[in-house]
């Protein structure tokens, strides 16, 4: 576009990056674009004449000079899908007649709370946009709408729960202290020097490992108080933990021999469903003795 | 016969069509070994039709607990479609536009129960919103390619029902191969342009939605199971045709929201418009199916505690399946027609009336031998006693008033547990419990007023707090007043003069504060003074034992209650003739539903009669017949060796064993005879094996370990 070079001296690289970000009109673009440069180095006006030309809308905003973005010097940032759900927000100010349209800071210490807000939610997609702009409309704090992230909690059949402890103990304890967590009368577990020379890291840093079924068993008998009858029932249900993806099967579907599982829950929801059976979980686990 | 090949095959012949397969129908199995005069037919259509009435009521009721959410799915939909239409040149909204809306559908870990929750989900959205409604599973749609193939699929037979079009359907099949999204876009725009024609006929149901174009909707029924790369590639694809194919996505998800997270990064998750919907807890679910079918008086038929436990135990602690629960019941129900004669009278009551009349000799003969029907026996005059045991007339008239007091039984019971469930559902800690099934077992085991948690609610309500106190009345005058029985009529009334006393407790007291509220005053009174005062007020208490009007009256009130449970609340073995509607026997329940694979293992090889039914195999404990299976020899003999078996012995101990048996047959021993003893010891090692009794081992040679503890497993 020999015009725009014309108009926008020696920026030739920037302004052909900037045409095949945007692309053809009927191209599908890139929600966000991010130009960073240091003050008066001409991004707002090469921009604004580059999308003058192309004809395309945008919303620009200048001048976050003490933004939370950490940066020192200004930063140009075009933001064009935040940007549709804030402006209303932005515009209130000017709108309520409280600041002409050249008060950029007074305008932008109105909207960074809310800005911060929307950064921990919508742009989270904790909840969705929609949900965000009824949220304007009506006024309501943004924190008393729960998000998705609010809803951990996942309801178990009581002994759904206990195969589960015992899939994270088998897991993150190393087979052979096993004896001392679940026998009544266990020796005493001596850490050799090579032992301790060699356990740097804990198990949990590591990872699950994979467990044999019968280990599983044989952990679960131990710590459910009540007698457990071995039925059919206790076996789907292990199965039914697989589908929910709270375990895994490692290996092939058709060995059914010796078939070997993983637990794949975090050590927080492990603790919030023992809690619910009055089970102390971290006595059991080797890496807090 | 064409069986001759080249190479080693296996040739399948069908069975000839022309000979139709005769199928047993179910009454036969019912009536099997049954004699007539114990009106098996009679029970057989008594129990369907109570069946049919049950599972319409579940259905409803189902229906019922879904509508709430399904309203809120539709709205959402509406609304989100909403955009789509209006084709409007703002460019927020087109920027919008690229967001896919979805509804995030929390359903819970039962996922035995999600099936019927979709398939009423679909049949709502293809009557109220769009008929383009598709459901997938994760285990077809290992790729892209598969889901797009799927989704066209389906598409175009939900297309075909509004106009059938022979073209397309081959278009289709052709294309199959090449499937795309540039294929659903043009699909879509085929389809609704053609719906500008009017002369169209329009099939089966006439579909007239308010949209020109409606919505694409894409139920994805198990999430947990997606692979993350197709559902991102499907995500980022159709994102970006979405202004010429508007999807709408629905989540199954099982477990928590979170998984979203997990599944998708933030980059595709930003393509999406998520929102979360909720359905019923299963708990809360289980608690109103039990109220319908069970504590009511429209089912005749009840359980006992015991059976009552068992199917709570395996919702509660196995599985949270109401669908499971419901096989229980309906099992619990076919049982007690099956075992129980008497269950012929378990139907309504004018029913019942009728057909005690019609009641053969045999079965006068099992009512008298009913346990609860000796007990009344035994408590009549002497007269009364002997034309109950040798007039069929007069036991069928007594019968008849008994199967009455029944009736009138459980309506009273079951009035009296609704108020006792909302005195104790709101106490601390839940002496009681917190839900009515639970009080209910407690009722049905025992009298509940002997009980330790009895007393205890009673301490406890006698501290209730006016306010509290009140609510809970009106709740029990509702309960009261909504039963038509005549008996509760005086009930009601006592409650009503309850509340009205309290109401007038209230207003006396207002005027005694407005009348006496003068002036204390506040006077100056120095430390010494103000304790000395204080004092006072606590001795005055403390001597003072009588009780203020509100607590008089409050105690009057529990110790109503108290009659009310004393009276109606008896379990119901005390009734006679209970046993024709309460089904109690549960060990058969729990062989059925407690499947123990290893126990059932373990009597099939000790005790092949179980299930072989072969007289000649009756043995006493600890003895195997000669001519038992082979594999039950082997496995009796294993049993008394220690770890390591060695494989000769074994074979030689199986080999006298099984030619003693053959001896009583023929006395010829020969060496063909060994080999074949060989051949049947190794068959039966290799299954012991294979059941996992035993492995193979190479601490020594020709020995095997055995897997399970010695003394019988």
């Amino acid at each position: 576009m020999p015009h725009l070079e014309n108009t926008v001296l020696c920026r030739e690289s920037q302004v052909s990056t900037l045409q095949s970000l945007f692309g053809e009109r009927h191209h599908f673009s890139f929600p966000s674009i991010f130009i960073y440069g240091h003050t008066a180095s001409g991004k707002t006006y090469v921009t604004q004449t580059l999308l003058k030309t192309l004809e395309l809308k945008c919303l620009c905003k200048t001048g976050w000079k003490n933004s939370t973005f950490h940066c020192d010097r200004s930063v140009f940032l075009v933001f064009f899908l935040q940007a549709v759900l804030n402006f209303p927000k932005y515009c209130e100010p000017v709108v309520k007649g409280e600041a002409n349209e050249r008060d950029t800071r007074k305008l932008w210490r109105n909207i960074e709370p809310h800005l911060k807000k929307a950064m921990q939610t919508v742009y989270l997609r904790e909840i969705s946009s929609s949900q965000w702009e009824k949220l304007q409309k009506d006024d309501i704090d943004p924190g008393q709408l729960k998000g998705l992230s609010a809803y951990t909690h996942v309801e178990l059949p009581y002994y759904s729960k206990f195969i589960l402890i015992a899939a994270y103990l088998a897991s993150y304890n190393p087979a052979r202290t096993d004896k001392r967590f679940f026998l009544k009368h266990h020796g005493k577990i001596k850490k050799t020097n090579f032992l301790k020379k060699h356990e740097k890291t804990s198990n949990h840093l590591l990872g699950p490992k994979s467990f044999p079924l019968d280990r599983l068993l044989a952990i679960l008998y131990t710590i459910v108080d009540s007698r457990v009858a071995p039925t059919a029932n206790i076996f789907s249900q292990i199965t039914s933990l697989v589908t929910l993806q709270l375990l895994s099967l490692v290996g092939h579907d058709d060995q059914l021999d010796g078939p070997k599982y993983k637990c794949t829950v975090s050590l927080d929801f492990i603790r919030a469903i023992a809690r619910t059976v009055n089970f102390d979980i971290i006595k059991y686990l080797y890496d807090f003795l | 016969m064409a069986t001759s090949s080249v190479s080693k095959g296996c040739f399948v012949f069908k069975p000839n069509f022309k000979r139709r397969k005769i199928s047993v129908p179910i009454e036969d199995y019912f009536n099997k070994g049954k004699s007539v005069s114990e009106d098996s037919k009679l029970r057989f259509e008594t129990y369907q039709l109570i069946w049919q009435q049950m599972k319409s009521e579940t259905e409803q009721l189902q229906e019922e607990l879904n509508k709430n959410l399904f309203d809120n799915l539709t709205e959402f939909l509406q609304k989100s479609h909403s955009g789509f239409q209006k084709n409007s040149r703002d460019w927020s909204c087109q920027i919008k536009l690229r967001e896919i809306p979805v509804a995030a559908l929390v359903l819970g870990v039962n996922v035995t129960d999600h099936d019927l929750t979709f398939r009423s989900l679909t049949e709502t959205l293809q009557n109220t919103v769009t008929p383009y409604v598709v459901s997938l599973q994760a285990k077809d749609c290992p790729d892209m390619k598969h889901v797009l193939q799927k989704l066209a699929s389906q598409l175009v037979d939900c297309g075909v029902d509004i106009k059938s079009n022979e073209e397309e359907r081959t278009q289709v099949s052709q294309k199959r191969e090449y499937c795309s999204m540039d294929f659903l876009s043009s699909w879509y725009r085929n389809v609704t342009q053609k719906k500008i024609d009017p002369k169209l006929p329009s099939k089966k149901r006439a579909w007239s939605g308010q949209w020109q174009s409606p919505p694409v909707v894409l139920i994805l029924k198990d999430m947990e199971s997606f692979t993350t790369k197709v559902l991102q590639d499907f995500i980022i694809v159709s994102s970006q045709h979405r202004h010429e194919f508007p999807l709408i996505l629905i989540f199954g998800i099982a477990t928590s929201p979170i998984i979203i997270h997990r599944l998708l990064p933030h980059a595709v998750s930003s393509l999406l418009c998520i929102e979360l919907f909720q359905s019923l807890s299963c708990k809360e679910h289980l608690t109103t199916v039990l109220d319908k079918l069970l504590l009511t008086t429209q089912f005749p038929f009840k359980i006992s505690e015991k059976v009552l436990q068992i199917l709570t135990n395996i919702f509660l602690y196995h599985d949270f399946s109401i669908k499971n629960f419901i096989k229980g019941l309906q099992l619990s129900l076919l049982e007690h027609f099956y075992s129980q004669p008497l269950s012929v009278l378990c139907c309504s009551l004018p029913e019942a009336k009728r057909r005690i009349n019609f009641l053969s000799d045999d079965q006068c003969e099992n009512i008298r031998r009913l346990p609860s029907f000796r007990r009344y026996v035994e408590n009549q005059a002497s007269e009364k006693q002997i034309a109950l045991l040798t007039n069929e007339r007069f036991l069928k008239e007594e019968a008849q008033s008994l199967l009455e007091n029944l009736h009138v039984y459980h309506t009273n019971y079951f009035l009296v547990l609704r108020c006792l469930h909302k005195f104790t559902c709101s106490l601390p800690k839940y002496p009681l419990g917190r839900q009515i099934r639970e009080l209910y077992c407690t009722c049905l085991e025992k009298d509940i007023w002997d009980s330790e948690e009895y007393a205890s609610t009673l301490q406890l309500l006698r501290m209730l707090a006016k306010d509290e106190l009140v609510i809970i009345l009106e709740k029990c005058f509702t309960v009261f007043k909504s039963s038509s029985g005549k008996q509760f009529g005086s009930t009601a009334q006592r409650i009503e003069d309850f509340l009205a006393q309290f109401q007038s407790l209230d207003e006396a007291r207002e005027e005694e504060d407005a009348s006496g509220s003068q002036p204390k005053g506040l006077q100056k009174t120095d430390l010494y003074h103000l304790q000395k005062s204080l004092l006072e007020m606590k001795e005055l208490r403390r001597t003072s034992k009588k009780q203020n009007k509100f607590e008089v009256l409050r105690d009057k009130v529990v110790d109503f209650v108290d009659s009310l449970v004393r009276e109606f609340l008896l379990p119901p073995e005390t009734q006679p003739l209970h046993e024709v509607v309460y089904f109690s026997a549960a060990h058969t329940l729990r062989e059925h539903l407690n499947a123990a694979p290893r126990i059932a293992l373990h009597t099939a090889l000790n005790n092949p009669y179980y299930y072989l039914k072969n007289e000649a195999l009756k043995s006493e404990e600890g003895c195997i017949p000669n001519i038992a299976p082979d594999i039950c020899i082997a496995y009796k003999l294993h049993l008394e060796c220690s770890k390591l078996i060695n494989l000769v012995d074994w074979s030689e101990a199986f080999a006298t064993v099984v030619t003693a048996a053959e001896m009583n047959a023929s006395s010829t021993a020969s060496e063909e005879m060994d080999e074949i003893i060989h051949a049947r010891f190794i068959r039966a090692v290799s299954e012991l094996e294979l059941l996992g009794f035993i492995k193979p081992t190479k601490q020594k040679t020709d020995h095997v370990a055995r897997l399970t503890w010695g003394g019988g497993c």
